[in-house]
Protein backbone atom coordinates (compact mmCIF):
# COMPACT_ATOMS: atom_id res chain seq x y z
CA UNK A 1 0.00 0.00 0.00
CA UNK A 2 1.23 3.43 -0.94
CA UNK A 3 1.85 5.76 1.94
CA UNK A 4 0.40 9.27 1.58
CA UNK A 5 2.55 12.30 2.25
CA UNK A 6 0.96 14.13 5.22
CA UNK A 7 2.13 17.54 3.84
CA UNK A 8 0.34 16.98 0.54
CA UNK A 9 -3.06 17.66 2.09
CA UNK A 10 -1.88 21.09 3.18
CA UNK A 11 -1.22 22.06 -0.43
CA UNK A 12 -4.79 21.25 -1.58
CA UNK A 13 -6.48 24.47 -2.70
CA UNK A 14 -3.21 26.32 -3.08
CA UNK A 15 -1.90 24.31 -6.04
CA UNK A 16 -3.66 26.36 -8.71
CA UNK A 17 -2.59 29.57 -7.03
CA UNK A 18 1.02 28.40 -6.90
CA UNK A 19 0.99 27.53 -10.58
CA UNK A 20 0.11 31.12 -11.41
CA UNK A 21 2.92 32.61 -9.39
CA UNK A 22 6.14 32.86 -11.34
CA UNK A 23 9.13 31.56 -9.43
CA UNK A 24 12.30 33.64 -9.63
CA UNK A 25 14.49 30.72 -10.71
CA UNK A 26 14.40 31.53 -14.42
CA UNK A 27 17.85 32.14 -15.78
CA UNK A 28 18.62 35.58 -17.16
CA UNK A 29 19.59 34.26 -20.60
CA UNK A 30 16.24 32.48 -20.94
CA UNK A 31 14.41 35.64 -19.91
CA UNK A 32 16.41 37.61 -22.46
CA UNK A 33 15.69 35.19 -25.30
CA UNK A 34 11.98 35.25 -24.43
CA UNK A 35 12.01 39.06 -24.52
CA UNK A 36 13.72 38.94 -27.88
CA UNK A 37 11.16 36.46 -29.15
CA UNK A 38 8.27 38.69 -28.06
CA UNK A 39 9.97 41.66 -29.74
CA UNK A 40 10.35 39.74 -32.99
CA UNK A 41 6.74 38.53 -32.82
CA UNK A 42 5.48 42.06 -32.17
CA UNK A 43 7.63 43.46 -34.95
CA UNK A 44 6.31 40.91 -37.46
CA UNK A 45 2.73 41.65 -36.42
CA UNK A 46 3.24 45.41 -36.81
CA UNK A 47 4.97 44.90 -40.14
CA UNK A 48 2.15 42.71 -41.39
CA UNK A 49 -0.40 45.38 -40.39
CA UNK A 50 1.66 48.10 -42.01
CA UNK A 51 1.88 46.21 -45.29
CA UNK A 52 -1.87 45.48 -45.16
CA UNK A 53 -2.54 49.21 -44.89
CA UNK A 54 -0.36 49.95 -47.93
CA UNK A 55 -2.17 47.23 -49.89
CA UNK A 56 -5.55 48.59 -48.80
CA UNK A 57 -4.50 52.05 -49.89
CA UNK A 58 -3.68 50.89 -53.41
CA UNK A 59 -6.33 48.19 -53.79
CA UNK A 60 -9.31 49.92 -52.23
CA UNK A 61 -8.82 53.66 -51.86
CA UNK A 62 -7.05 54.49 -55.09
CA UNK A 63 -9.21 52.14 -57.14
CA UNK A 64 -12.22 53.81 -55.52
CA UNK A 65 -10.86 57.19 -56.59
CA UNK A 66 -10.28 55.88 -60.10
CA UNK A 67 -13.70 54.29 -60.56
CA UNK A 68 -15.85 56.76 -58.63
CA UNK A 69 -14.17 60.17 -58.76
CA UNK A 70 -15.97 62.80 -56.68
CA UNK A 71 -13.51 65.67 -56.65
CA UNK A 72 -14.65 67.11 -59.98
CA UNK A 73 -18.29 67.22 -58.89
CA UNK A 74 -17.44 68.75 -55.49
CA UNK A 75 -15.27 71.36 -57.21
CA UNK A 76 -18.05 72.21 -59.68
CA UNK A 77 -20.65 72.59 -56.90
CA UNK A 78 -18.28 74.79 -54.91
CA UNK A 79 -17.65 77.04 -57.91
CA UNK A 80 -21.40 77.49 -58.40
CA UNK A 81 -21.80 78.44 -54.75
CA UNK A 82 -18.89 80.86 -55.08
CA UNK A 83 -20.59 82.55 -58.04
CA UNK A 84 -23.83 83.01 -56.08
CA UNK A 85 -21.99 84.47 -53.08
CA UNK A 86 -19.99 86.82 -55.32
CA UNK A 87 -23.16 88.14 -56.96
CA UNK A 88 -24.77 88.67 -53.56
CA UNK A 89 -21.72 90.57 -52.31
CA UNK A 90 -21.64 92.81 -55.39
CA UNK A 91 -25.33 93.55 -54.98
CA UNK A 92 -24.77 94.57 -51.38
CA UNK A 93 -21.87 96.84 -52.32
CA UNK A 94 -23.06 98.52 -55.49
CA UNK A 95 -26.09 100.60 -54.30
CA UNK A 96 -25.56 104.33 -54.62
CA UNK A 97 -25.28 105.30 -50.98
CA UNK A 98 -23.16 102.38 -49.89
CA UNK A 99 -19.89 103.31 -48.09
CA UNK A 100 -17.90 101.73 -50.93
CA UNK A 101 -19.69 103.80 -53.62
CA UNK A 102 -19.27 106.96 -51.55
CA UNK A 103 -15.57 106.31 -51.02
CA UNK A 104 -15.07 105.62 -54.72
CA UNK A 105 -16.96 108.79 -55.62
CA UNK A 106 -14.73 110.75 -53.26
CA UNK A 107 -11.58 109.28 -54.86
CA UNK A 108 -12.81 110.02 -58.39
CA UNK A 109 -13.75 113.61 -57.45
CA UNK A 110 -10.31 114.27 -55.98
CA UNK A 111 -8.18 112.70 -58.69
CA UNK A 112 -10.13 113.19 -61.93
CA UNK B 1 14.53 34.07 -45.56
CA UNK B 2 14.91 37.83 -45.66
CA UNK B 3 13.71 39.49 -42.49
CA UNK B 4 13.07 43.18 -43.20
CA UNK B 5 15.97 44.67 -41.28
CA UNK B 6 18.49 47.09 -42.80
CA UNK B 7 20.71 45.82 -45.60
CA UNK B 8 23.76 48.03 -45.86
CA UNK B 9 25.67 48.53 -49.10
CA UNK B 10 29.09 50.17 -49.11
CA UNK B 11 29.41 51.58 -52.60
CA UNK B 12 32.63 50.52 -54.35
CA UNK B 13 32.47 52.93 -57.27
CA UNK B 14 30.76 56.30 -57.55
CA UNK B 15 30.16 56.35 -61.30
CA UNK B 16 26.84 55.31 -62.83
CA UNK B 17 28.14 52.04 -64.27
CA UNK B 18 29.66 50.98 -60.96
CA UNK B 19 26.46 51.89 -59.12
CA UNK B 20 24.37 49.92 -61.61
CA UNK B 21 26.64 46.87 -61.34
CA UNK B 22 26.43 46.87 -57.56
CA UNK B 23 22.82 47.88 -56.92
CA UNK B 24 21.18 45.77 -59.65
CA UNK B 25 21.86 42.70 -57.50
CA UNK B 26 20.13 44.16 -54.45
CA UNK B 27 16.47 43.36 -53.76
CA UNK B 28 14.98 46.68 -52.71
CA UNK B 29 11.41 45.38 -52.38
CA UNK B 30 12.14 43.01 -49.50
CA UNK B 31 14.33 44.98 -47.13
CA UNK B 32 15.06 48.64 -46.34
CA UNK B 33 18.28 49.66 -48.06
CA UNK B 34 21.08 51.78 -46.62
CA UNK B 35 23.81 52.98 -48.99
CA UNK B 36 26.96 54.23 -47.35
CA UNK B 37 28.94 56.81 -49.35
CA UNK B 38 30.85 58.50 -46.52
CA UNK B 39 34.19 57.18 -47.85
CA UNK B 40 33.84 59.23 -51.08
CA UNK B 41 34.52 62.41 -49.01
CA UNK B 42 34.57 65.44 -51.40
CA UNK B 43 33.04 63.48 -54.27
CA UNK B 44 29.86 62.66 -52.33
CA UNK B 45 27.74 65.21 -54.22
CA UNK B 46 28.65 63.61 -57.57
CA UNK B 47 27.84 60.15 -56.23
CA UNK B 48 24.49 61.41 -54.93
CA UNK B 49 23.64 62.84 -58.34
CA UNK B 50 24.58 59.51 -59.96
CA UNK B 51 22.44 57.63 -57.44
CA UNK B 52 19.51 59.91 -58.23
CA UNK B 53 19.94 59.24 -61.95
CA UNK B 54 20.15 55.50 -61.24
CA UNK B 55 16.91 55.40 -59.22
CA UNK B 56 15.10 57.52 -61.82
CA UNK B 57 16.37 55.34 -64.65
CA UNK B 58 15.66 51.99 -63.01
CA UNK B 59 12.19 53.15 -61.87
CA UNK B 60 12.34 50.99 -58.78
CA UNK B 61 9.26 50.49 -56.71
CA UNK B 62 10.58 51.67 -53.33
CA UNK B 63 7.42 50.49 -51.61
CA UNK B 64 7.12 49.16 -48.96
CA UNK B 65 10.69 49.98 -47.88
CA UNK B 66 12.70 53.14 -48.28
CA UNK B 67 16.24 53.80 -49.38
CA UNK B 68 18.51 55.85 -47.13
CA UNK B 69 21.92 57.26 -47.94
CA UNK B 70 24.57 57.70 -45.26
CA UNK B 71 26.37 60.89 -46.18
CA UNK B 72 27.57 64.08 -44.53
CA UNK B 73 27.13 66.14 -47.69
CA UNK B 74 25.32 69.38 -46.85
CA UNK B 75 24.99 70.84 -50.36
CA UNK B 76 22.63 68.15 -51.65
CA UNK B 77 18.98 69.24 -52.00
CA UNK B 78 17.57 66.37 -54.08
CA UNK B 79 14.94 63.71 -53.55
CA UNK B 80 17.10 61.11 -51.80
CA UNK B 81 16.86 60.68 -48.04
CA UNK B 82 20.16 61.49 -46.35
CA UNK B 83 21.30 60.60 -42.85
CA UNK B 84 24.67 61.47 -41.37
CA UNK B 85 25.08 58.25 -39.36
CA UNK B 86 23.52 54.82 -39.07
CA UNK B 87 22.11 55.55 -35.60
CA UNK B 88 19.95 58.33 -37.11
CA UNK B 89 17.98 55.77 -39.11
CA UNK B 90 14.53 54.73 -37.84
CA UNK B 91 14.92 52.23 -34.98
CA UNK B 92 12.03 50.15 -36.24
CA UNK B 93 14.25 48.09 -38.55
CA UNK B 94 17.26 47.85 -36.23
CA UNK B 95 17.41 44.20 -35.19
CA UNK B 96 19.52 41.12 -35.77
CA UNK B 97 18.34 38.35 -38.04
CA UNK B 98 17.89 34.92 -36.42
CA UNK B 99 16.05 31.65 -37.11
CA UNK B 100 12.35 31.99 -36.40
CA UNK B 101 10.11 29.67 -34.40
CA UNK B 102 6.94 28.23 -35.95
CA UNK B 103 4.67 31.05 -34.76
CA UNK B 104 7.02 33.74 -36.04
CA UNK B 105 7.54 31.82 -39.25
CA UNK B 106 3.82 31.78 -40.04
CA UNK B 107 3.74 35.55 -39.42
CA UNK B 108 6.79 36.01 -41.62
CA UNK B 109 5.08 34.09 -44.45
CA UNK B 110 2.20 36.56 -44.29
CA UNK B 111 4.65 39.47 -44.44
CA UNK B 112 6.46 37.87 -47.37
CA UNK B 113 3.22 37.37 -49.31
CA UNK B 114 2.19 40.99 -48.75
CA UNK B 115 5.65 42.20 -49.81
CA UNK B 116 5.25 40.30 -53.09
CA UNK B 117 1.77 41.74 -53.63
CA UNK B 118 3.06 45.27 -53.05
CA UNK B 119 6.05 44.69 -55.35
CA UNK B 120 3.65 43.69 -58.13
CA UNK B 121 1.75 46.99 -57.84
CA UNK B 122 2.78 49.38 -60.57
CA UNK B 123 2.89 52.57 -58.55
CA UNK B 124 3.60 54.69 -61.62
CA UNK B 125 0.09 53.90 -62.93
CA UNK B 126 -1.45 55.25 -59.74
CA UNK B 127 0.68 58.38 -59.60
CA UNK B 128 -1.51 60.21 -62.12
CA UNK B 129 -4.68 59.46 -60.10
CA UNK B 130 -3.03 60.62 -56.87
CA UNK B 131 -1.69 63.79 -58.55
CA UNK B 132 -5.09 64.64 -60.01
CA UNK B 133 -6.81 64.00 -56.69
CA UNK B 134 -4.25 66.21 -54.91
CA UNK B 135 -4.73 68.97 -57.51
CA UNK B 136 -8.51 68.98 -57.05
CA UNK B 137 -8.25 68.89 -53.27
CA UNK B 138 -5.93 71.91 -53.33
CA UNK B 139 -8.31 73.80 -55.61
CA UNK B 140 -11.30 72.87 -53.42
CA UNK B 141 -9.45 74.18 -50.35
CA UNK B 142 -8.63 77.50 -52.06
CA UNK B 143 -12.20 77.90 -53.33
CA UNK B 144 -13.62 77.09 -49.93
CA UNK B 145 -11.38 79.69 -48.28
CA UNK B 146 -12.59 82.25 -50.82
CA UNK B 147 -16.21 81.27 -50.14
CA UNK B 148 -15.70 81.69 -46.40
CA UNK B 149 -14.19 85.13 -47.02
CA UNK B 150 -17.26 86.22 -49.04
CA UNK B 151 -19.65 84.83 -46.45
CA UNK B 152 -17.83 86.63 -43.64
CA UNK B 153 -17.75 89.89 -45.61
CA UNK B 154 -21.49 89.68 -46.34
CA UNK B 155 -22.15 88.98 -42.66
CA UNK B 156 -20.06 92.03 -41.64
CA UNK B 157 -21.81 94.26 -44.18
CA UNK B 158 -25.19 93.12 -42.85
CA UNK B 159 -24.08 93.92 -39.29
CA UNK B 160 -22.76 97.34 -40.41
CA UNK B 161 -25.97 98.29 -42.24
CA UNK B 162 -28.05 96.98 -39.38
CA UNK B 163 -26.23 99.29 -36.96
CA UNK B 164 -26.48 102.24 -39.33
CA UNK B 165 -30.18 101.82 -39.79
CA UNK B 166 -30.88 101.48 -36.07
Amino acid sequence: MEKKDPNQNDVIGFKELMDDIELPNKSKSRQKSEDHSYKMHTFLEYESNRLSKILDFYDMKILGLKNYPQSEKIHFDLEQELLVEKKLLIQKLKWKKSPLSQNLQGIFKIHF
Amino acid sequence: MNLPNYQTVLLDQGDLKGIEAQLNKVKIEQRPLVINILHFREKQIEVLENLEVYFRKRQVNTLPYSVWIISNCTEYLGALQLKTKVSDLPHYYHFKSRPLNSKENSLYNKVDLKQKNIASIKTKEYEEIIDQYAKYQKQILLDYEELLFYKKTIQRIDIYYGKKRS
